[in-house]
């Protein structure tokens, strides 16, 4: 567990640094190992570390813009599935180019563990378009209410409705062909 | 949990899929170094850039004093009309 900063130690530091510093040590406590789950399912692979990394390093450059701390959990999903969705997207680019198979949720070393129907889920989960993966991944593994899911998807609940239904669909149809 | 329910298999592929992830011990350090670089990175850059600005500001102002500062030109082949009176 990281060690808080002692306050007051050091001469000549701003103690909204500090309360900062200490409210980052705290959120990443309490957050990073979530975050770094979160960008796994999400499509990040071996980069989920560096994508959750970056996320906490952008908030802690904004973190005077935010409405309240309370708010910094929300924001760091949110970054985190911007990061992700950017990276899938470079990686499809590169991919096209390269004349390379296409992005896979999960590296074949953690598919590996699963049972086989659960491989057919990924293999589902894989094949469905980003945004239709990001909600159904927050709504029924992060467990969050549509309106938490639009805030971290930048979209309206209205769209986050469709996304999870169309989703649903897909990986229902998905499950029932590998039958 | 049903196995025909595709939201309970979903859950339960998802909780497995995340069961395997395990952060590495050292990512708080290797984090916490990064965003300490990039705001000294940003402060250094505030700091260059406001003495940019000053340096600047002295540098018109020293012209503009100077300026207004210099002597009126001495006439030398000019005609110089002077009128003695009585």
């Amino acid at each position: 567990m990281p060690q808080p900063l002692a306050a007051g130690t050091e001469p000549g530091v701003d103690l909204r640094d500090v309360e900062r510093e200490t409210a980052m040590i705290r959120l990443f406590d309490g957050h990073h190992a979530q975050l770094v789950r979160l960008a796994v399912l999400l499509g990040a692979e071996q980069d989920a570390e560096d994508v959750v990394a970056e996320a906490f390093c952008v908030l802690h450059s904004r973190w005077y813009r935010l409405r309240a701390p309370e708010a910094a959990p929300a924001y760091l999903r949110s970054v985190v599935c911007n990061l992700v969705r950017i990276r899938i997207r470079r990686l499809q680019v590169s991919r096209r180019h390269a004349d390379v198979e296409l992005f896979h949720i999960a590296s074949a070393e953690s598919t590996a563990l699963l049972h086989e129907d659960q491989r057919q889920v990924v293999d589902a989960l894989k094949n469905l378009p980003t945004r239709q993966r990001e909600a159904l991944v927050l709504r029924y593994w992060m467990d969050l209410k549509e309106r938490e899911i639009a805030e971290a998807m930048g979209i309206s609940t209205g769209a986050v409705k469709s996304h999870i239904f169309r989703g649903m669909h897909a990986l229902s149809r998905a499950m029932e062909s590998h039958r | 949990m049903s196995v025909d329910d595709p939201e309970a298999r979903l859950r339960d592929t998802l909780d497995s899929l995340a069961s395997t992830v395990v952060p590495s011990p050292d990512a708080y350090a290797r984090a916490r170094t990064e965003w300490q670089r990039r705001d000294r990175r940003r402060r250094l850059v505030m700091l260059a850039l406001a003495v940019l600005i000053v340096a600047v500001a002295d540098v018109v102002g020293l012209w503009a004093l100077h300026s207004l500062a210099e002597p009126d030109r001495t006439p030398r082949h000019e005609r110089i009309d002077v009128i003695v009176q009585p």
